[in-house]
């Protein structure tokens, strides 16, 4: 298994914890997912390696889109996501994780009145 | 000759690799022995031996192997190591690593509350060494 498969597996369990829905990619039909949910998305995969060992720098963009009438339950979810993630531990087949941090949290309004949640946590691994 | 990646280059203390090297260098530094006088025609002169030679390599990267804080950070311990080795990165048959007495000058771990640990260490040499 590869380091992309890996990480979004262990994103995938760590987040399910929460008791939402939670999409790789959410999909299309029933009008965009059984709102609100998580959606683990985009994972921006880098090398961190050294002369001996293999390692990986990613970017995981977490997106939480809710329906709700008001950004609360998006940023509410997002506080979840958190306490599950940030500085957190995460069960990377293969792998050991050096750090997992949150940089950055934003929520915007979508054109059809849902809101979009998307924060980006930083993860360092190396391959076990 | 073929090119070679640095990371082939290998640095070891008691024929076990430290771990976690990302980037290393070695210098050879050489002081001339100065003859000019005046009838060199304004021309520096040097003896074709040095006044004296020295050998020093340094080591940075993430921090993983306790081996060589151990050695700085404990007070009495001596600074002064006989099986430290630098294997060169072209891993040539036969002359392609450097081992002798070198002193451990200096060393440093750097902790951002963002990154991973890293470490830096330098080493010069005391005495003569051997490419082997």
């Amino acid at each position: 298994m590869g380091a992309e498969t890996a990480i979004q597996g262990a994103l995938y369990i760590a987040l399910s914890g929460i008791g939402l829905t939670v999409y790789d990619a959410a999909p299309q039909k029933d009008n965009g997912g059984n709102f609100p949910y998580i959606e683990v998305g985009q994972v921006v995969v880098s090398e961190f390696d050294t002369a001996g060992d293999i390692g990986f720098d990613f970017i995981a963009r977490i997106h939480t889109r809710s329906r709700s009438a008001a950004m609360k339950q998006t940023k509410d979810i997002q506080g979840q996501i958190y306490a599950r993630l940030h500085r957190g531990a995460l069960t990377i087949t293969g792998h050991r994780l050096i750090d997992l941090q949150r940089q950055a949290s934003d929520v915007t309004r979508v054109s059809d009145g849902s809101f979009h949640g998307v924060c980006e946590y930083r993860g360092l691994i190396e391959k076990a | 000759m073929a090119k070679s990646a640095g990371r082939a280059a290998v640095v070891s203390k008691n024929a076990v690799a430290i771990g976690g090297v990302r980037v290393s260098n070695i210098t050879m530094d050489a002081t001339p022995i100065d003859v000019t006088d005046n009838d060199s025609l304004g021309l520096q002169e040097l003896l074709p031996s040095a006044s004296s030679k020295v050998l020093s390599f340094d080591v940075e990267g993430v921090y993983k192997d306790p081996v060589l804080r151990d050695i700085a950070m404990s007070p009495g311990s001596v600074l002064l190591l006989t099986d430290m080795t630098f294997k060169f990165s072209d891993a040539l048959a036969a002359a392609d690593t450097i081992s002798g007495l070198f002193f451990l000058t200096s060393y440093k771990e750097g902790n951002d509350y963002k990154e991973a640990t890293t470490f830096s260490a330098s080493f010069t040499s005391s005495g003569t060494w051997t490419l082997s």
